[in-house]
């Protein structure tokens, strides 16, 4: 019988599974740093909220006169942060082990407060109708097994984020929010979205993948101005 | 949320993760006292050889430029059917060694093609020297390379003793990239030599005890790899295979990417069919280390090798289509997508737990090669740096594509050559 050293193979182990558990500590503390920094960028989102909202209701009530140019500068700024956010929020989501119901009560907050700016955006533009030549678009998707083309979607969303950047306001909702959150089953009734993707530009309603040069053609007859439709329209 | 991808990664980092904590443990260890032969007993020098012309006299040479005595060699050059100039070379040469020094014999003889094997039993049938020592023709031995070697038959269960292979003369990005992997194997082989559990006795001279070779049967075709199974015969007669740690032999390597493709095949096409035809070793407490941890580490790093390269296929895949798809929409205007884009990151953005695992792996790399570099008595050359590179980070996946070749052909049954 040769040398077997049963001791040596379990000490192995035993340090193998001590180096992994530090992994997940690591990967443990690392959700808990990011559900902090979305709670602390969530306490912003609400507030910037309440004071674009304030601001809006008093360039209604003509208390700012001439100020539409600084409300949308602060609006845009906002609403880059949101999408950014809204962004990293789903990849660290997709990325948890341990705080999945933490990062899934951040979604439903960051979804809540994308409506809020919907709805910003759209009194925007009764209230400032000359500053405010952009296209809300309500993209709904779902998840790659049951709506492939949603990726596609996405990149050709992108594309025209990136394009136009302030001129097209994209508030992405996740199917899947409807079960936690109320408001995204009501707005998927408004607009009779059954299936993904759907895009609803201003208040139309797309069913189904629409491509670049669709899109185009969609958003280009939505701007005023000459310059956005220079950059769109060809 | 984890998938069937996180899972299987985390697969592959705790097996990698273990096999090096194992290796660590292994050299913590006291090495153990071996009893060293005195004197210098007579010894065969097999030289089998098929095609070397060219090669065959710069092996020949340096034999003669060892340091053993001479009267206490014979050599057996074998020519296994030529058909080049390998045999005119070898007889010529011969007569040369014949004049100049006093060696017991030198013979030289020509055979029909049969394979390596073929030739190395035809020699055993001549050789009545208590040891005897194959020597590929394309391989040249240092000059201390056989004294050093034979001191370690101290123990009379030992029943093959290998050399630590070396690059010869590394000329261009192949082969600088295969010293390093040289360099590299040999510090694992000086591992699992502690574990008892070495199993290649490789064919730039392996010195053998030629009654044990005998009584185990000499060698076989084995799917072109006949010294990997004489090694696991011989370990699985229990007798001891040794790694001499001091005994270089330089050994001539391929040269392009398509002729190392085609070797390392041939290797590990006959190492996956002998683990085949040996496994009942596998995971077989009487053999110890070698059957519990040694046999299923080298089936299982054939197939780590290509989970990790899938997964990274998948990786890069995932991580590139959406900018292609990107860039198909800018009608390939990379300018356009490059002004368009913005730089958005902060520190949470970093996957902690990838880059750690990446610091711990890449960390325990260099101290390995490091230490190799130690052991293989070389300094590391700047100038070495970009194959070194290549080594670390590319190589492995290239021996995960050869792996994907070993079982694609052993599915679809294709046979496989040794010849060059």
């Amino acid at each position: 019988m040769r040398i077997f050293q049963k001791r040596r193979y379990l000490f192995a182990f035993i340090i193998t599974a001590a180096i992994f558990f530090i992994g997940f500590f690591f990967g443990f503390l690392m959700d808990l740093q990011r559900v902090n920094y979305f709670t602390d960028m969530n306490n912003v989102e609400t507030l910037n909220i309440k004071s674009l909202e304030l601001q809006q209701q008093l360039l209604k009530d003509n208390a700012f006169d001439n100020q539409c140019n600084a409300f949308r500068f602060m609006f845009d700024k906002a609403i880059v942060e949101l999408e950014n956010n809204r962004d990293r929020l789903e990849n660290y989501n997709l990325q948890s082990k341990v705080k999945q119901a933490d990062f899934d009560l951040l979604m439903r907050e960051y979804t809540i407060s994308q409506i809020n700016f919907l709805s910003i955006a759209k009194n925007l533009k009764t209230s400032c109708a000359n500053s405010s030549d952009f296209v809300t678009v309500l993209y709904f998707y779902s998840d790659q097994a049951t709506c492939p083309m949603c990726e596609n979607q996405a990149t050709v969303l992108d594309y025209y984020k990136m394009h136009l950047k302030q001129n097209i306001l994209i508030f992405a909702i996740n199917e899947k929010m409807d079960k936690t959150e109320p408001l995204i089953a009501l707005l998927k009734n408004v607009y009779n979205v059954t299936k993904y993707p759907t895009l609803v530009v201003e208040n139309d309603v797309y069913s189904g993948y629409i491509d670049k040069d669709a899109l185009n053609k969609i958003l280009c007859g939505q701007y005023k101005s000459n310059d956005t439709r220079s950059l769109i329209c060809g | 949320m984890i998938g069937w991808i996180e899972i299987l990664q985390d697969i592959v980092y705790f097996f990698s993760l273990y096999y090096v904590v194992f290796w660590v443990l292994v050299l913590l260890d006291d090495e153990p006292n071996s009893k060293k032969l005195k004197g210098h007993p007579e010894v065969s020098i097999i030289i089998p050889a098929y095609n070397e012309e060219g090669n065959i006299v710069p092996t020949l040479k340096s034999v003669e430029a060892m340091d053993y005595p001479k009267n206490k060699l014979s050599i057996y050059i074998i020519d296994d059917g030529s058909t080049d100039n390998t045999y005119k070379e070898a007889l010529e040469y011969s007569k040369l060694m014949l004049k100049n020094d006093n060696y017991k014999r030198v013979v030289v003889f020509t055979q029909k093609n049969q394979g390596k094997y073929a030739a190395m039993n035809a020699a055993l049938k001549m050789i009545n020297t208590e040891f005897f020592a194959s020597l590929d023709a394309d391989s040249m031995p240092s000059k201390d390379a056989l004294k050093k070697l034979m001191e370690c038959f101290g123990n009379k269960k030992v029943a093959g003793v290998s050399p630590v292979l070396k690059v010869y003369k590394p000329s261009n990005m192949i082969q600088t990239i295969q010293f390093f992997e040289y360099t590299i194997n040999h510090f694992y082989k000086s591992v699992i030599n502690r574990l008892d559990s070495v199993h290649v006795l490789p064919g730039p001279l392996s010195v053998y005890r030629t009654a044990i070779v005998k009584k185990v049967g000499c060698f076989r075709e084995a799917h072109k790899t006949e010294d990997m199974e004489l090694a696991m015969r011989i370990q699985k007669a229990q007798y001891k295979i040794v790694q001499c740690n001091g005994a270089f032999v330089f050994t001539k390597t391929p040269y392009t990417i398509k002729s190392l493709y085609r070797q390392r095949h041939r290797w590990n096409y006959g190492t996956f069919r002998n683990l085949i035809d040996y496994r009942k070793m596998m995971f077989n407490r009487k053999y110890g280390d070698f059957g519990i941890f040694q046999l299923p580490m080298i089936m299982l790093s054939g197939l780590l090798g290509i989970i990790v390269l899938g997964l990274m296929i998948h990786a890069f895949w995932k991580s590139i289509t959406p900018n292609l798809k990107l860039l198909q929409l800018y009608n390939y205007n990379i300018l356009a997508l490059i002004r368009d884009s913005s730089i958005n990151m902060i520190w949470l953005d970093i996957d902690l737990r990838a880059l750690i695992t990446f610091v711990i792996v890449f960390s325990l790399t260099l101290m390995i090669v490091w230490m190799s570099f130690r052991l293989y008595k070389q300094k590391y050359g700047l100038k070495t740096t970009l194959p070194f590179i290549f080594y670390l980070f590319f190589y492995y996946l290239f021996l995960a594509v050869v792996w994907l070749g070993v079982f694609k052909d052993y599915i679809i049954g294709t046979k496989v050559g040794w010849r060059k």
